[in-house]
């Protein structure tokens, strides 16, 4: 076989590294969950607090036990006995579509779905929000505007 | 991989990967057993002829009383045909067979069967309408959401109490309240996603659609971006004027569209018009509307 799966892994997670950041926290952001899945198996440092170790250079079989041991953490663990090289090589193409944006390049919508005639500020409104992290409130004249007009 | 391009469906991508399914153990796995399932109003399904007289009295109601028909159309369109559209992708009952979207959703995905997964997958199709609603006049794309989303939470209630002998009413207020908050959720993180990229689309579908599972399937989760791309792109193709009459389709997971050339396009415009406002013979006043037939 050309490429061991632990190499395979290893770009997987570099890919999956290169996913923009979430503009709010999440319960669980896909972006990190996944690339700590794929890094046990690459043999790269979890970064993740919870499986955070003082030692790097522990083997695959101690993270992978020191996870099922992990009580703490939730019910599920990453299963890897699936994840041959084949298997991972097909992830990784996946993983690298969507992030070149494959599909929203071969199906562009225009702004008419992105300007809606019937609320044209909506998404510009609703990422300006996000950007704030939902955090600020909304002024009190903003507020009863978009009560009033039933506009967001 | 030559062989998987732009013209494989999302089930065909789906299947192509060798990864087989993963349990997923912390989610529930229930099928849906009802003592009594729903029965869908015979005026609902889609072989129903509307009586002659009632008809002919309808237009006469129409035209003296000058009905706006593009409100009244909202009912029927949003709140019914759309509704079922969204309802019946993922539908699934113990023991009957699966219709062919729903066997994309639970054995190519290998999705939970749960009311919960149901409720996803509706609320999915139940976005992609509004993505489009939103396009239309205010006064009209308001309208058709409100109705599509009251029937939503109407045929809920009434689910969980008939189909998931949910007894307690105030149970069944408290389950309301969380999909009410859960579909706030999925289509704030899809609209999201719709104006980023598809690495955002593909984690919101993460967080929502495969209830967050570790061992996703990554060649499902791009399937389902191609999936939604798929739909996204038609939506935006059709005009106000079929959609709000109801003649949009989603477009089947075993399905796949190609981008239209400009010509495409111009034929496909030409046709709508001789459709809907035909040079000669006259229109009946509950086809009259003014959504638009360009955009």
């Amino acid at each position: 076989m050309a490429t061991t799966a632990k190499e395979v892994a290893k770009r997987l997670v570099s890919v999956l590294e290169s996913f923009p950041k979430e503009r709010i926290e999440h319960f669980a952001s896909f972006k990190e969950v996944q690339a700590e899945r794929f890094a046990v198996i690459a043999g790269l440092p979890s970064k993740s607090k919870d499986l955070k170790t003082t030692k790097s250079n522990k083997s695959i079989a101690e993270i992978v036990s020191s996870t099922l041991s992990n009580k703490s953490g939730p019910k599920d663990t990453f299963k890897t006995d699936a994840l041959t090289s084949q298997v991972l090589e097909q992830q990784l193409v996946s993983a690298a579509n969507i992030s070149q944006n494959k599909y929203s390049t071969y199906y562009p919508i225009s702004s008419k779905l992105l300007k809606p005639k019937g609320n044209p500020n909506y998404y510009d409104r609703l990422v300006g929000d996000l950007e704030k992290g939902g955090k600020q409130k909304e002024g009190l004249l903003s507020g009863m505007m978009t009560v009033i007009t039933g506009k967001y | 991989d030559g062989k998987l391009n732009l013209k494989t469906t999302p089930t065909e991508l789906a299947t192509s990967s060798t990864l087989p399914n993963i349990e997923k153990e912390h989610l529930p796995k229930r099928d849906i057993d009802p003592k009594r399932k729903l029965e869908v109003n015979k005026k609902e399904t889609t072989g129903y002829v509307i009586p002659k007289w009632q008809e002919a009295l309808g237009e006469a109601f129409i035209g003296v009383f000058k009905v706006d028909m593009d409100k009244i159309r909202s009912g029927s369109i949003g709140g019914s045909k759309y509704y079922y559209m969204c309802k019946d992708q993922g539908l699934q009952f113990k023991n009957e067979p699966l219709s062919d979207t729903a066997k994309f959703y639970y054995e190519t995905l290998g999705l939970n069967r749960s009311f919960s997964q149901w409720f996803q997958i509706t609320a999915l199709h139940v976005w992609l309408l509004f993505v489009r609603m939103r396009a239309m006049p205010f006064k009209y794309g308001k309208l058709y959401q409100q109705k599509l989303v009251d029937r939503l939470f109407k045929d809920i209630e009434l689910r969980l109490s008939e189909e998931m002998n949910v007894m307690s009413g105030s149970i069944r207020d408290n389950y309301l309240k969380d999909f009410d908050s859960q579909l706030r959720g999925i289509v704030m993180s899809y609209d999201e996603a719709l104006i980023s990229d598809d690495a955002t689309l593909a984690a919101a579908l993460w967080r929502n659609f495969f209830n967050g599972d570790k061992n996703v399937d990554l060649v499902h989760v791009e399937a389902m971006v191609r999936y939604i791309r798929m739909q996204l792109y038609v939506l935006d193709k059709t005009s106000d004027r079929e959609f709000g009459f109801g003649d949009f389709q989603f477009v089947k997971p075993n399905e796949v569209v190609e981008p239209l050339t400009k010509e495409n396009e111009d034929l496909l415009r030409k046709k709508v018009r001789e459709k809907y406002e035909p040079l000669e013979g006259k229109q009946l006043p509950s086809n009259r509307s003014v959504l638009s037939l360009e955009e």
